[in-house]
């Protein structure tokens, strides 16, 4: 079996990354946007899951990140990485993102009828689409977007430290 | 065509760096760095990870939400406004702080 499975969630990542980086300055559906930073996010953390892992290969279902966000602490290279001068501080700033996480593992398509980034779902009887809906809790325009590149900012630098392994 | 656009870049920049702050209670100061075609902010936050460059996230404009300019918006912890600011951006000594928190 190869173990080589956390760099290539990583490889993978990194590119779903770059992609949701131009999306953001394209004026184009916010679902778009936020479904490439969902998926970049997922195999970021299914990376460095994999990575305690030995490299194997991460079941094969979305909820990850918020897996990973709860467990960041055994990871010695990020919290390193992060520059915090004391544990609490990071602990800190990990409670303030995780609306956000949560938020974007929500919104997986894994229910029917329920809103998500990429599939139609009826609700009160209409037909409602994903480019047309306002996620609320994911605001990307830039009077609104703070919350979520508080967030990014923590996946970057998670990219950038696992970049490095 | 920019030119045309009746709004004035600064009162945006004023305005979009006043509801930023009242959306993160993090962050503690707001530079704008003028220019002509695109609001360019770098944001203060010492809660956030490090990091080892600035690099501002884009948007389109957004006449909805009040603005008719391209947005750039960076978030940098305090020890980073010592690093190089993005390429074409006016320098520290250009940049005009339009948002100080008050300490509690």
């Amino acid at each position: 079996m190869s173990d080589q499975w956390d760099k290539a969630y990583l490889r993978q990542a990194s590119s779903d990354y770059e992609v949701f980086r131009q999306l953001l300055s394209m004026p184009v559906p916010p679902c778009h946007q936020l479904h490439y930073l969902q998926m970049a996010t997922e195999k970021l953390a299914k990376a460095f899951l994999s990575a305690n892992a030995r490299g194997r290969r991460q079941p094969n279902k979305h909820e990850s990140l918020v897996h990973f966000l709860n467990s960041v602490d055994a990871h010695d290279a990020v919290r390193r990485a992060f520059g915090y001068e004391s544990k609490s501080q990071q602990m800190a700033f990990l409670r303030s993102i995780m609306p956000i996480a949560r938020a974007i593992e929500a919104v997986y398509p894994k229910a029917l009828d329920a809103p998500n980034l990429e599939y139609p779902w009826e609700s009160s009887g209409r037909v409602l689409c994903p480019r047309d809906y306002d996620f609320t809790d994911l605001h990307l325009t830039g009077r609104e977007s703070i919350p979520v590149l508080r967030f990014t900012r923590f996946i970057e630098q998670c990219l950038k430290t696992a970049e490095a392994w | 065509m920019i030119d045309r656009v009746p709004f004035s870049i600064e009162d945006e920049a004023k305005s979009l760096a006043a509801s930023n702050a009242e959306a993160s209670p993090e962050i503690t100061e707001i530079w704008w760095f003028p220019d002509n075609e695109e609001i360019r902010l770098i944001e203060v936050d010492s809660t956030l990870p490090g990091s080892d460059e600035i690099s501002p996230y884009c948007f389109p404009p957004d006449p909805i939400g009040g603005v008719h300019y391209r947005i750039a918006i960076a978030l940098v912890k305090p020890e980073e406004k010592a690093l190089p600011v993005p390429e074409g951006w006016v320098g520290w000594d250009e940049a005009q702080r339009v948002f100080e928190r008050e300490a509690a």
